[in-house]
């Protein structure tokens, strides 16, 4: 018994060493990943770029210095990052990870919508359809998989769709003879047929890391190389700013050796890894730059989707020194987005979900669903808990990041960017609210003490609607697909300009006038009902209703054109006939429009006889694209009371959607985003001068504004009882004069 | 009404009935001045928006302080009953004022009923302010409060039905004070001459005519 005694304490230890290690094993993780003696932080905190030197590999996992083959981030970068995480995210996805009947049916789409994200999902702009499996008729094919990545693919970074097919296979790995005609991943419409697409040839499209993660990137080179069909040099050529690759005499891509040390690894002063910048980011969501950068107005290669659909350019220089013809821009002394200015990047607030250095510490955003947190390191998801326990959402301050934390990060980045919700983006819902906000980092209290009734306007105001009450850059405004340009597109109409379309693509320098936004309501997670500031885009296009579904590019320009000699677009006798006003034989830019009953008739006819359609109807579509850039500082924000609290309300200034009326159709808001704003159609536009607009009184009719808004009710019933009171006082009032008149001539 | 015709001064209102009502008056014209500069800020400029709104909520507050304190006045110095018409008022009385109104003063004859410093409103005046001071000054009040209110108490403010409900039903109130002071204003003609009642709310004397019979003891012979 005594012997027994002498090993309780032993036992003991042992039995606590093991209680510790089962419920709070993560105590030994955090030591093991301690920095040991040997590691001089300081020196690496001096290090100009924190990555280390590493190996460019291939397809083949061999270094291309010697190889000569083409970068594969996959195994360059995957080798340390785990590349499935960062692919299985909506940049790399776009929708193709969404495009189940449920989730589709959630957003309400249309039948022809394919998937929430911009792979599948169908947008007016461009007019163009992703094709569904198991197409019989050839006329119903209008977009592949391979022509997706030839066109889309330039503002899409790489990974998911342009690398596997819907069933999960590797693009390249599968023998397009295999594979049933019409096949969306394996075919393309070439000159109006349907041809089959070998992926082997042309190579896939693997997640682009370098684009944003370098400063020395070329868009436009990565999207020549898309355009061309050579998919596995996007990656590749997207580095030759940078000087490691070059093009050789035989314009083929090599390696400058001297990019390289003697280990075969590039050096990280060529590659400059490092966290995505603004300019990264601006490549495909709108202008950013350098106060020397020249903005180019229309149709650069680098003007960008942000930036077309809203105006939106992320500069922290002051409007006033840009080499653009901005109308008084000398007056215009403020930068063009003040956070900009601050140097705050586009990563604060849209950062990696599970990025421990940048996440918002909220349970309520973070741990609802496991597509968000199935990232998150052990020792995150343990501090999340624990404040969804204790009711908390906001601890950053007092909650160090675990080095096991960062470690779990960096191996297995989370590329699902933090976000809002704004209509008409619809992709990977679970993450919506989960950026950082004005009130994250804004305290209104001590900024907005002027204001009379602080929390009221708070609460029905949008931080935006004030801070970018005005844009200082065109977007579009109209975009008319009803007979395509001769360039096979829509004919747009900008908003912001003086000029025309065709005056910015001669190259005249148009003024630029800005244009202020349209304010409508938009409901927020809290189900609050906030007036935000947005960009209406109107398009113009033809449904089929019979097929229920948008007539497809394809059709438009076999019934209204035809190839020339040269080979370019050329507009056919039959449709000259019908839209030649001044019968001069030629169409320019104001003929063309389906704006009286005969020409619709008539196009209606060529349609179906020559397009293949069969009840075309015109259909007007209203999208709004929320303006949530371009914010001015306090000085510039509408601070006026009577900027809104006046008979010529700003908030209410109607917004023209179109400078014409088609013969069919009115404005309709897309119908997905019409539930987000929970506006009624009726009565949402109006005509005038022959053109249509948008009503924010009817946009905005549950708002009052003092001193704008009037109830007719209690407006005509009150100027009735003012009346009423003058005559009784006037009728009244004369007769007793009368009769004293006469009383005193009798006397 | 002849000039010939014996007339007394009487005290019909004290200092603190002329403070009280002139001082309401005037509040009530701001009020009435500054929440037009509101409802029409381009077509009404007359101080500008933002300082109509801060003059305003300023007045606004004054107002239910002064109408409080007359209120408490009025209940423990029991004048109130002023205010109270009495049964013969609802239908006799209603009619005959109503038929001098209507009929009897282009006739140039009595005031039906005799003002005294203890009795100064006729049924008809008693039922308009009955009404002024029980359902439209308090409901002006209360829209008024919750609007000023709308940020200490939003959800009050929202059971209301908020801004779109709120604001009309203040609007159109004050419409209906405007008509109230347009006929208010021209009763005060309706004395023993046109400016004996206006004179009377400033000097607190109002001349009326002498009945030899019934003389009061504070009158002096005018």
């Amino acid at each position: 018994m005594r012997k027994i005694k002498m090993y309780f304490p032993i036992i003991g230890i042992i039995i606590s060493i093991m209680v510790i290690l089962i419920f709070h094993g993560d105590v030994f993780t955090e030591s093991k990943n301690e920095p040991g003696p040997d590691v001089d932080r300081v020196s690496l905190l001096d290090k100009e770029f924190l990555h280390p030197d590493i190996p460019l590999l291939d397809n083949n996992n061999e270094n291309v210095i010697t190889s000569g083959g083409l970068i594969s981030t996959r195994n360059t970068c995957g080798g340390c990052h785990n590349y499935h995480v960062i692919t299985d995210s909506f940049h790399a996805q776009q929708g193709r990870d969404e495009m189940d009947k449920k989730t589709l049916k959630e957003h309400d789409f249309p039948p022809y919508v394919m998937s929430t994200g911009m792979y599948g999902k169908w947008c007016t702009m461009p007019m163009r359809q992703l094709s569904p499996k198991g197409l019989k008729n050839p006329n119903d094919f209008d977009m592949g998989t391979p022509e997706w990545t030839k066109t889309c693919g330039t503002c899409h970074p790489g990974g998911g769709p342009s690398e596997y097919d819907q069933q999960g296979r590797r693009l390249d790995t599968v023998d397009p003879a295999t594979v049933p005609f019409m096949h969306p991943d394996y075919s393309i419409l070439k000159n109006g047929k349907v041809e089959k697409w070998d992926w082997r040839e042309s190579g896939v499209m693997e997640m682009n890391c370098f684009l944003c993660h370098t400063p020395d990137f070329s868009r436009v080179e990565r999207d020549t190389a898309l355009r061309k069909g050579k998919f596995g040099e996007a990656n590749t050529a997207s580095l030759l700013p940078s000087k490691i690759v070059l093009r050789n005499e035989e314009g083929k891509l090599v390696y400058n050796p001297d990019a390289f040390d003697e280990n075969g690894n590039v050096k990280m002063k060529m590659l400059k890894l490092q966290d995505p910048a603004a300019p990264n980011c601006g490549q495909c969501h709108g202008f950013t730059g350098n106060e020397n950068e020249k903005i180019y107005p229309f149709l650069s290669k680098n003007v960008l989707r942000g930036t077309m659909k809203m105006g939106r350019i992320w500069k922290g220089s002051l409007v006033s020194k840009t080499k653009l013809n901005i109308a008084d821009k000398e007056k215009k002394e403020y930068a063009w987005d003040v956070h900009a200015a601050k140097g705050i990047e586009c990563i604060d607030c849209h950062f990696a979900i599970n990025n421990p250095a940048k996440m918002i510490r909220n349970p309520k955003k973070m741990l609802h669903n496991p597509r968000i947190s199935k990232y998150f390191s052990p020792y995150t998801k343990k501090i999340l808990e624990r404040l969804k326990k204790e009711e908390k959402e906001y601890l950053l301050d007092y909650l160090p990041v675990g080095r096991n934390e960062l470690s779990h990060y960096l191996k297995n980045p989370d590329h699902n960017f933090a976000k809002g919700k704004s209509c008409p983006e619809s992709v990977s819902d679970v993450l919506d609210y989960t950026m950082r906000r004005c009130i994250d980092c804004h305290n209104t209290s001590k900024t907005h003490e002027w204001l009379p009734y602080k929390d009221y306007h708070m609460s029905r105001v949008g931080c935006e609607t004030c801070h970018i009450p005005k844009k200082d850059f065109w977007a579009f405004q109209t975009g008319d697909w009803s007979v395509p340009s001769l360039v096979g597109k829509q004919r747009p109409v900008p908003r912001g300009i003086k000029g025309t379309m065709k005056d910015i693509k001669k190259g005249k320098d148009v003024e630029i006038t800005g244009f202020i936004p349209a304010f409508m309501e938009r409901t927020e997670d809290n189900g609050e009902k906030h007036i935000m500031p947005y960009n209406l885009i109107t398009v113009i296009y033809w449904y089929d209703k019979a097929e229920k579904r948008p007539l497809y590019r394809h059709q438009l320009l076999k019934t209204f054109t035809k190839k020339g000699a040269d080979g370019k677009l050329k507009y056919t006798a039959e449709t000259i006939a019908f839209l030649d006003s001044n019968k001069n034989g030629k169409l320019e830019g104001p003929e063309i429009k389906i704006n009286t009953e005969e020409r619709l008739k008539k196009a209606k006819e060529m349609l179906i006889r020559i397009g293949g359609a069969k009840e075309p109807v015109l259909h007007v579509e209203v999208v709004p694209f929320s303006i949530n850039h371009n914010i001015l500082t306090g000085e510039q924000a509408l601070k006026d009371c009577s900027s809104c609290h006046s008979e010529r309300s700003h908030l209410l200034t109607p917004i023209r959607l179109t400078n014409y009326i088609p013969a069919e159709g009115e404005p309709e808001l897309l119908p997905y985003c019409a539930q987000e704003h929970n506006v009624e159609q009726k009565g949402l536009t109006y005509e005038h001068d022959g053109m249509f607009y948008y009503n924010p009184k009817k946009g905005l009719e549950g708002y009052y504004f003092i001193g704008q808004t009037r109830n007719d009710f209690a407006e005509i019933l009150g100027w009735l009882s003012i009346v009423f009171a003058l005559l009784g006082v006037v009728f009244h009032g004369g007769i007793r004069l009368l009769r004293s008149s006469r009383k005193k001539e009798e006397e | 009404m002849s000039n010939s015709e014996k007339t007394k001064k009487v005290l019909m209102y004290s200092i603190g009935n002329r403070i009280w009502h002139w001082a309401q008056a005037l509040l009530i014209v701001m009020l009435l001045l500054t929440g037009f500069a509101m409802h029409f800020p381009e077509s009404f400029a007359i101080f500008g928006f933002e300082w109509s709104v801060e003059a305003h909520r300023g007045l606004g507050i004054l107002l239910v302080v002064i109408a409080a304190l007359g209120l408490l006045y009025h209940l423990f110095s029991q004048k109130i009953r002023n205010f109270i018409p009495e049964p013969d008022d609802f239908i006799t009385g209603a009619i005959k004022q109503m038929r001098y109104y209507l009929w009897g003063i282009f006739r140039g004859e009595q005031h039906p009923y005799q003002k005294t410093p203890e009795k100064k409103l006729n049924p008809i005046q008693k039922f308009t302010y009955l009404i002024l001071l029980n359902v439209l000054l308090p409901l002006q009040i209360l829209t008024g409060i919750l609007m000023l209110g709308a940020t200490q108490m939003p959800e009050l403010f929202s059971y209301f039905g908020g801004l779109s409900v709120i604001a009309p039903i203040h609007t159109f109130l004050s419409y209906v004070f405007i008509a109230f002071l347009i006929v208010h204003i021209y009763m005060t003609t309706t004395g023993h001459r046109v400016f004996t009642l206006l004179i009377a709310m400033i000097t607190g004397y109002e001349k009326m005519p002498v009945e030899e019979k019934n003389n009061d003891k504070k009158e002096e012979t005018g």
